[in-house]
């Protein structure tokens, strides 16, 4: 098993506030009486209803079927009633048609689900209309669905399958606690991922401070990596914010490096073009409960921590669920300054509680501590210019925004912005960097749009 | 807030969140103000050496000094209605600006003189040139070098510059000055009886003159040798280092006239390893300024009087040796222990709006600012060659910046 070094430039090591949370079994969530699933929880089309009110429905039946190929279908978590199809607004602000469901909470599974299955039977020529039809998307990062993300690295000819388990966002331990308890699970996932995409080998990257997580994972995957003839290992980690980036694993776990268009997003699938795929190791597990169970993915594990919760955890929550209904049993403190979903970090700040637990939902951090951040001027400490990752100048791109120059942006690479916001998370002014940034990338897309509507009737 | 209103599900009580921003969600702890508080008690250590070598007369300049840039920052942001210099360490960058113009100027100067540099400070320096987080020349430096060129007899080395005795540390009267008559080191001289303090001449001028050419004591350097009219590089700069300049020992103390913050070398570097330590100054900087100064000054040619009086020019004076002693070596430490360079250094040329934002950027400035400062002290006779020096590489911070621009992950 390797232990390596971070090599990537710039970067920081965080506070963890992961001890909280790190050791805590994950639990399963309390029934809730009423969920409220999306039909969006990817990237790409919604999918679309095929049940109406008063429908009855069984756990792990399909209530979302995929629009096209860039949609992935919708399972009902629990057994019950549907009692409306109406709008909701999801945790990243977007709004989408959700499927309420009075939950019966009898958990009576759909046919066919929890059965063991043959996951050979899953091939390089059906696993698209498998994967979408059973839900898998990817549940981290941009969460486009799983079979349109596989497609993309076969394109790529990708030679390697990584696992990111390194979970680099404070407090969140979701994570860790799947690869620990569910590991198994992982090394099957990632080598039958590795069999659809054609990858020769697979890694899955672990935090450095677990090397027990990584031992039995190393273990597994030596025993599994024979019988398949794939190279599987575990590789320890430095834990320096965002080494849980894919392009920051593809140059520590290869040292290798690649440009980034400004169609990656925040560096999403630039990685392929070098010929490693990376995915969440949550999306690795539910593709193997999937292909092992025929289960659906409908549940995933989130953690709920920070300052504001008394009683924090992992849980084990339906897609649908609403956070108050999980919240009520952590013990939040009656003033929350901010709810997160997600991490510290990128994370989306909450109005209230009425949002819903998503298949890309990682966790909620809660604080009640009021924390002011108003900007000054940049009094050029070059502290951004130091820690950025991809070792461009977000005080120099932050300027360009705010003058409308973007067109410069490209001369300076703002394209490369992976959008950790170490950034604005180090700027002693408190300046909003990323924002800045990521308002030049619209600009320089729209104008790299236009250009290219040009060319065309030409 | 969703509007569940024709939905079937219960609508519990939301608990609502008070701040909702934009991530990140949490911050590294430093602000602005703290970095310009950590620069204040950083300079607090050669303010007080300051204060120790020249009592009353230094407080009395320091406390004008910062008074005079208070109230013209307070008049200029109420004038000009800039509340962007008030916000994120506006007041302290105020207090420092008008700490560190007060430690560039002699315990000596008048009133008027420092109240002018106060005011040139903060509305050229600061104000015109486009404020806090934007200006391109330090400030405190435009002041004094106004006011260096206004009233030049103020800041002169010809002028009679004055240190108290070591019996009347801190609270001596400056101006009550003698020469001394026998004076070999600060730590063993008294001052004259009834007097507090001594009457010098400026601590480095002689190196200034022997570069020139033009001090009177380089031609007897020659004729007290009296060998066939030859007199060796390492003799003159023997000449120069033990019986000119200083002892070494009270350059590094600071118990040598000068500007108020800038004699004592210890309390200037344990103030600059405070800042680097919290990451404010980057070694990146402060490593190739001295590294760079003390190559300049090893190399830079000093004039020798050859036969007949004909003056040569000597390079290397760094690596000359004098009947086996390292005269060459000790003279370049003078450079080195000078506390205006280490001023410059650490306080100046770090700062951070005026020196360029990439750690690559401040290698090179940082080592044109060293070597810089070492050629204008030794060829143009002003005092304070470190001061210009810094300004000078400000107007390039722009251009740095663009050649320094860091490699971009894939590229
Ligand atoms: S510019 Fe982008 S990649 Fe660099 S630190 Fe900021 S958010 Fe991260
Ligand atoms: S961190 Fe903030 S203040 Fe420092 S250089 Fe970057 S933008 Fe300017």
């Amino acid at each position: 098993m390797k232990a390596l070094k971070a090599l990537f430039n710039g970067g920081l090591y965080l506070p963890s506030e992961k001890s909280q949370t790190l050791n805590a079994p994950v639990q399963t969530a309390a029934d809730c009486p009423w969920l409220f699933v999306p039909m969006l929880q990817h990237a790409g089309t919604a999918a679309e209803a095929i049940v109406g009110p008063g429908q009855a429905v069984l756990a792990g039946q399909k209530i979302g079927q995929p629009a096209d190929g860039d949609s992935a279908a919708v399972h009902s978590p629990v057994s019950g009633t549907v009692r409306a199809v109406e709008e909701i607004r999801l945790p990243d602000g977007t709004r989408a048609a959700a499927a309420v469901i009075e939950n019966d909470c009898e958990h009576r599974p759909a046919d066919g689900i929890n059965v063991p299955c043959e996951p050979a039977e899953v091939t390089v020529t059906n696993f698209t209309e498998r994967f979408a039809d059973w839900g898998l998307v990817q549940m981290q990062a941009n969460g486009m669905p799983l079979h349109r993300r596989l497609q993309i690295a076969r394109e790529h000819n990708v030679r390697t399958v990584v696992v990111n388990a390194m979970e680099s966002e404070p407090y969140l331990t979701a994570d860790h606690r799947l690869t620990v308890e569910q590991t198994l699970l992982v090394a099957l996932g990632l080598t039958h991922i590795c069999r659809l995409v054609g990858a020769e080998a697979g890694i899955v990257a672990v935090d450095q401070r677990r090397p027990d997580e990584a031992a039995l994972l190393d273990k597994l995957l030596a025993d599994h990596a024979e019988e398949h003839g794939l190279m599987l290992e575990a590789a320890m980690v430095d834990n320096r914010y965002p080494q849980g980036h894919e392009l920051m694993l593809l140059k520590t776990l290869f040292d290798e490096e690649v440009e980034v268009r400004l169609s990656d997003g925040a560096g999403e699938l630039a990685s392929d073009r070098a010929g490693v795929c990376v995915l969440a190791v949550g999306t690795v597990a539910a593709a193997a409960d999937a292909m092992l169970f025929n289960r659906p993915l409908t549940h995933r594990v989130v953690t709920v921590s920070g300052e504001a919760v008394g009683a924090p955890g992992n849980f084990l929550v339906p897609v649908g669920m609403r956070f108050s209904d999980v919240l009520d049993c952590c013990d939040v403190s009656p003033t929350i300054d901010r709810l997160i979903v997600g991490g510290p970090m990128t994370g989306i700040a909450q109005a209230d509680d009425q949002s819903v637990f998503t298949k890309q939902t990682a966790g909620l951090v809660l604080f009640s501590a009021a924390m002011v951040h108003q900007p000054g001027p940049c009094i050029r400490c070059g502290w951004c210019v130091e820690d950025c990752p991809v070792q461009i100048n977000p005080a120099l791109l932050a300027g360009l925004a705010e003058s409308g120059r973007w067109h410069r942006g490209f001369a300076h690479h703002a394209e490369t912005c992976i959008e950790c916001n170490i950034c604005s998370y180090v700027c002693p002014s408190r300046l909003p960097l990323l924002e800045h940034i990521r308002k030049l990338k619209r600009a320089m897309a729209r104008d790299q749009q236009a250009r290219a509507g040009e060319r065309g009737p030409a | 807030m969703v509007d569940r209103s024709a939905s079937p599900a219960p609508n519990p009580l939301p608990r609502a969140a008070r701040t909702i921003e934009r991530p990140p969600h949490w911050r590294a702890s430093e602000t602005g103000s703290h970095i310009f508080w950590t620069s204040l008690y950083a300079a607090g250590l050669p303010t007080l050496a300051g204060l120790a070598f020249f009592g009353w007369a230094g407080l009395w300049v320091l406390a004008l000094s910062v008074g005079s840039v208070a109230a013209t920052e307070w008049l200029f942001v109420g004038l000009a209605r800039r509340p962007s210099h008030a916000r994120h360490g506006g007041h302290q960058h105020t207090l420092l600006l008008g700490l560190l113009l007060g430690l560039t100027l002699p315990a000596t100067v008048n009133w008027q003189v420092v109240v002018l540099a106060g005011v040139v400070t903060v509305v050229v320096g600061k104000g015109l040139l486009g404020g806090l987080g934007h200006y391109l020349w330090h400030p405190a430096l435009i002041g004094r070098f106004v006011v260096q060129v206004l009233f030049y007899d103020q800041l002169s080395p010809d002028k009679g510059w004055l240190l108290l005795d070591r019996h009347h540390l801190f609270f001596g009267n400056l101006h009550n000055a003698a020469v001394a008559s026998t004076y070999s080191s600060w730590a063993v001289a008294d001052a004259a009886p009834g007097a507090s303090a001594f009457s010098q001449g400026y601590p480095l001028a002689p190196i200034a003159e022997m570069a020139h050419g033009s001090g009177q004591w380089i031609h007897h350097a020659v004729a007290q040798t009296g060998q066939s009219m030859h007199s060796s590089a390492g003799e003159v700069l023997f000449r120069l280092t033990w019986d000119r300049l200083p002892a070494l020992g009270d350059m590094i103390i600071g118990a040598v006239p000068g500007n108020i913050g800038a004699t004592c070398a210890v309390a200037l570097v344990v103030g600059g390893m405070l800042l680097m330590y919290h990451g404010h100054v980057r070694w990146q900087l402060v490593g190739p300024f001295l590294l760079a100064a003390a190559l300049a000054a090893a190399i830079c040619p000093l004039r020798i009087a050859g036969p007949t009086d004909h003056l040569s020019w000597q390079w290397l004076p760094g690596f000359v040796f004098y009947n086996r002693m390292p005269v060459g070596p000790v003279y370049v430490a003078f450079h080195m222990v000078s506390g205006e360079l280490l001023l410059g250094c650490f306080f100046f040329a770090g700062d951070m709006v005026s020196r360029p934002i990439t750690k690559s950027g401040q290698v090179i400035f940082g080592a044109g600012c060293g070597a810089l400062a070492i050629v204008l002290r030794l060829y143009l006779f002003m005092p304070g060659g470190a001061y210009i020096a810094i300004l000078l590489m400000n107007t390039l911070t722009p251009v740095i910046d663009r050649i320094t621009q860091p490699r971009a992950f894939g590229h």
